[in-house]
């Protein structure tokens, strides 16, 4: 298992020396490409993360465990980390290809909502004393917004036309990549991904162990 | 030195923070799993589990 | 579905006693109409802008009155008797109903004074119509629900805007730019897309609300 951890942090060095010397630059973008390599997969982890907490909501108002609100509260935690620093990485490039940090492209819009709504979430959170109380109205919350996102990512674009390049929006994306971007761009999604999962783990057991633990000082 | 190298040694730095600070979790996780073992061996032995 | 409209009825009995919400909403909108008015003066304002005002007026007016439905409940202490007479989804419809009367009766009385106060040139009214028609169930549906985690939670009002508003949006965005078109041409293909996320985001808001209302109402 250990040896397992120090392959992915040999696989993550490659990934980043990757990044910066091998994969060659997109035209147009110059340096700036390398934002590329951080930034996708950021954004593609603040998805699954916010995912995982909603169906750990969906879980909890099934199975009533408490233990499954404090999940759905970790994953949301990690997710609005990931989309900050995925909309730090977006607005660095966006400086460099549209020429500021901030222009309400439809894609930084629906970035702020996402942002908005799950510093919404903590504050429904934080406002509620009683447990389960808390539990389930944070739930209903999380499910009701997350219904809410495929609005903002995949509608809102198409009324308001973006120039963010984007395979699953426009099929004509504006960054071509070639085999080598490719290859780097694919291990760094897997290479994050794991990290991502191995932070997820560690965060889930911690919360499970203190249960018990509490469960059997008791 | 080409400021690309700078930004390069910068990601590594944080990325060895990151997995390290990741390691250091693993450990205490280890540790409040034999405190879970430990405790709940005990109560079995003096009857009460209750 | 009858037990719906007795919530309903109910609802509407009660309010034409106290006329609470309605004050409220309404002296509210009139307050932010006459406040946009003098602020922008006598030049008038470019439509864009104007669409945008009027959703936010809406917005917002519709954001001081929508919550008082359950609030008023739980301060009663009514919410458990009205839980043994009906079921969750029962008492939902009715509140949403009457939460949509009173998004309609808003919009009858502050969009003709917008268009007479602020200038307003619509060139299709029945898309505008038709706009804030639909718009109206996303607002309501979202509203109610969000209203009744908020009168079951500690903090009552204080939360109810920002726990709304990043989920209303979608009806905001498409409803400013659905407004906006109605402003500038007499077609409808251009307002198509608009209209269909706004009939999409009410169908869905409406449907996850009624499915989870339940574990909101009975908590």
């Amino acid at each position: 298992m250990i040896f397992l951890k120090f392959l992915l942090y040999v696989w993550m060095v490659l990934v980043l020396l990757g990044a910066f010397f091998y994969a060659p630059l997109a035209k147009g973008l110059g340096e700036y490409t390398r934002v590329m390599y951080f930034h996708v997969p950021m954004a593609w982890i603040t998805t699954l993360t916010f995912l995982i907490g909603a169906i750990y909501s969906i879980l909890y108002l099934r199975k009533k465990d408490i233990r499954y609100d404090y999940y759905s509260e970790t994953a949301n935690q990690l997710g609005l980390l990931f989309a900050l620093l995925a909309t730090i990485t977006g607005s660095i490039w966006a400086k460099m290809s549209w020429g500021a940090f901030w222009n309400w492209d439809p894609r930084e819009t629906s970035i702020f909502i996402l942002l908005l709504i799950y510093a919404a979430y903590f504050a429904l959170r934080s406002a509620i004393e009683q447990q389960d109380r808390k539990a389930a109205l944070s739930a209903v919350y999380d499910i009701l917004a997350f219904v809410t996102v495929p609005f903002f990512i995949f509608i809102v674009p198409r009324i308001y036309s973006s120039l963010h390049p984007d395979p699953l929006i426009n099929t004509q994306g504006k960054v071509t990549m070639n085999g080598k971007m490719q290859l780097v761009f694919f291990n760094s999604l897997l290479a994050f991904t794991m990290v991502y999962f191995w932070m997820l783990k560690n965060k889930l057991e911690v919360i499970k162990l203190k249960m018990k633990l509490k469960q059997l000082e008791s | 030195m080409s400021p690309i190298y700078v930004i390069l040694i910068i990601n590594i730095i944080v990325w060895t923070g990151i997995f390290f600070y990741l390691l250091r979790t693993d450990n205490e996780i280890k540790k409040l799993r034999k405190r879970i073992e430990r405790l709940s061996s005990k109560n079995i032995k003096t009857g009460n589990n209750q | 579905m009858i037990k719906a409209y007795y919530i309903f009825r109910k609802d509407l009995l009660q309010e034409f006693k106290t006329r609470f919400a309605m004050n409220a909403i309404l002296l509210f909108a009139v307050v932010t109409l006459s406040a946009v008015s003098f602020a922008i003066g006598t030049f008038t304002a470019r439509q864009e802008v104007l669409s945008a005002l009027l959703w936010i007026i809406l917005f917002f007016s519709s954001m001081s009155g929508l919550s008082h439905i359950f609030v008023k409940e739980e301060e009663a202490k009514t919410a458990d008797t009205l839980k043994l007479v009906a079921s969750a989804s029962a008492i939902f419809l009715g509140k949403f109903l009457f939460n949509i009367v009173l998004l309609f009766l808003l919009e009858i009385i502050v969009v003709p004074l917008f268009i007479a106060l602020m200038n307003f040139n619509v060139q299709n009214y029945l898309l505008l119509f038709f706009t804030l028609f639909i718009g109206s169930f996303g607002l309501a549906g979202g509203g109610t629900m969000v209203a009744a985690i908020i009168s079951k939670s500690g903090a009552k009002g204080a939360l109810f805007t920002v726990l709304s508003f990043p989920i209303l949006l979608p009806v905001l965005v498409s409803g400013i730019s659905a407004t906006k078109i109605a402003s500038q041409e007499q077609g409808w293909m251009t307002a198509y897309s608009e209209l269909q996320t706004l009939f999409a985001f009410s169908v869905v808001i409406i449907t996850a609300s009624i499915l989870l209302f339940d574990f909101v109402w009975n908590e």
